[in-house]
């Protein structure tokens, strides 16, 4: 039996230090993708507690497969969706994909420029700040994503797009310092 | 010459141009521009998964509701806790209990406290500071009158259980409330958590080799905890707004 395994082992027995032992090593992963999907830190840190409790909840049915990280992850990621859903936070948030509100987040957007990836993806709606974190930072697939979305896989691609061109415009300072950006507007216009 | 359409630009942030693309890619800067703009954001979202911030759930509270939903039924310290004679006996996991193998290694593992103790201590005085005696430090004086006091060995150990405990929590108050705050902290920090990486690396192969030694699991355990009470105290070193991406 590996170290790990025996953690693991004394982890579903009840034992306090090994439970611990696991969340000290995980938890800053597991609490930035919490923080991550909410783009809240007040509401992030309500739901990773119970994401931790699932995560230890779930523990008897951990059986190996997978790396005990990429395992919690997992469960993370469900679990936070599902509470998000809960506080209403990506309602309604396909809807946002036929909406035609590019225009007007343009007009807000303009001005601001966001000092890290983080800051600007607090300034996406919902909907694609869920999308751009699940599939640009956790490499889930669309498919993936729309299974656990609720939508389809053509759905998160729109939604992944839109958060892509609105993080483009809110780091242009950063990845595109040479060349002011044309506020997205690049379209299949004459060069 | 008509510009790429703006979708097709961010989808060539994560996939390769076709040979029309890249002609006209090598003939239109602002193309091109826009398309390495997108791939620099799938370059930073990367670099976002591999990062941490502050942590979001304090152990404290955690370890409450856990025992609240009965998933946290015993606690390990109590595998190196003795029972006082006379106290009925209870229930107790069977292994890391008995025997005088485990008394020793818990011995052991409380003089290496021990010896941290005294090594901090003898670093914050100063160097031209005599030697001094037992008997001329009322601490140690004081120990050193209790050496001939106890009746069994059992008694000892209860003490030195007691004293364990003791240093634990004025270790743990200590890390959680350093009075010493300057800005190389942040760096002390770094130096500390590249240590205790290697001394989670260290037990955790000799693990591999005895998995249920309960003093290399107290090690593990141990650094484990410290590795993740110095993270935290790395990041509210940081100025606000930083984050670790690595150390």
């Amino acid at each position: 039996m590996t170290a790990d395994q025996l953690i693991l082992k004394r982890a579903r027995d009840g034992d306090e230090e090994a439970l611990r032992s696991l969340w000290s090593q995980h938890s800053p992963h597991i609490d930035a993708v919490v923080r991550r999907l909410c783009g809240d830190a007040e509401l992030a840190a309500d739901i990773a507690q119970e994401v931790w409790i699932q995560i230890f909840r779930a523990l008897p049915g951990y059986r190996g497969e997978a790396q005990f990280g990429t395992w919690a992850h997992r469960i993370a990621v469900n679990r936070t969706l599902n509470a998000l859903r809960k506080v209403r936070r990506i309602e309604k948030w396909e809807v946002d994909i036929d909406d035609d509100s590019a225009a007007t987040e343009m007009d807000s957007d303009r001005g601001f420029l966001a000092e890290s990836i983080d800051e600007a993806m607090r300034q996406l709606s919902p909907g694609a700040r869920t999308v751009f974190v699940l599939h640009d930072v956790e490499g889930y697939t669309h498919e993936e994503i729309a299974e656990r979305l609720g939508i389809t896989s053509g759905g998160s691609k729109s939604q992944l797009f839109k958060a892509r061109a609105k993080l483009r415009r809110l780091l242009a300072h950063v990845i595109d310092d040479t060349w002011p950006a044309r506020n997205g507007s690049h379209a299949a216009s004459a060069c | 010459m008509l510009h790429l359409p703006a979708d097709r630009l961010i989808e060539l942030g994560e996939s390769e141009p076709t040979n029309t693309e890249l002609a006209h890619l090598g003939a239109c800067a602002e193309c091109e521009r826009e398309r390495r703009a997108y791939r620099a954001l799938r370059e930073l979202a990367s670099a976002e998964g591999a990062s941490v911030g502050a942590p979001l759930t304090s152990w404290d509270s955690l370890s409450a509701a856990l025992r609240d939903e009965g998933l946290m039924t015993r606690k390990s310290a109590q595998i190196l806790t003795l029972t006082p004679p006379g106290t009925p006996a209870v229930a107790r996991p069977r292994r890391w209990h008995t025997g005088a193998w485990a008394l020793r290694a818990a011995a052991a593992l409380l003089l290496v406290a021990g010896g941290v103790v005294i090594g901090k201590s003898a670093a914050s005085v100063e160097m031209s500071q005599p030697q001094t005696t037992a008997a001329a430090d009322p601490t140690l004086g004081t120990v050193a009158n209790f050496a001939g006091s106890y009746t069994s060995n059992a008694e000892a150990l209860a003490a030195l259980y007691r004293a364990q405990r003791e240093y634990e929590r004025a270790a743990t108050f200590l890390m959680t409330n350093n009075p010493v705050a300057d800005e190389t902290e942040p760096d002390v920090y770094r130096a500390r958590l590249a240590a205790l990486d290697n001394v989670m690396q260290a037990s955790m192969t000799a693990l591999e080799d005895a998995p249920a030694d309960p003093v290399i699991n107290r090690y593990y355990i141990a650094a484990a905890g410290a590795r993740e009470s110095t993270l935290r105290q790395l990041q509210t070193s940081l100025p606000p707004g930083s984050r670790i991406d690595s150390y």
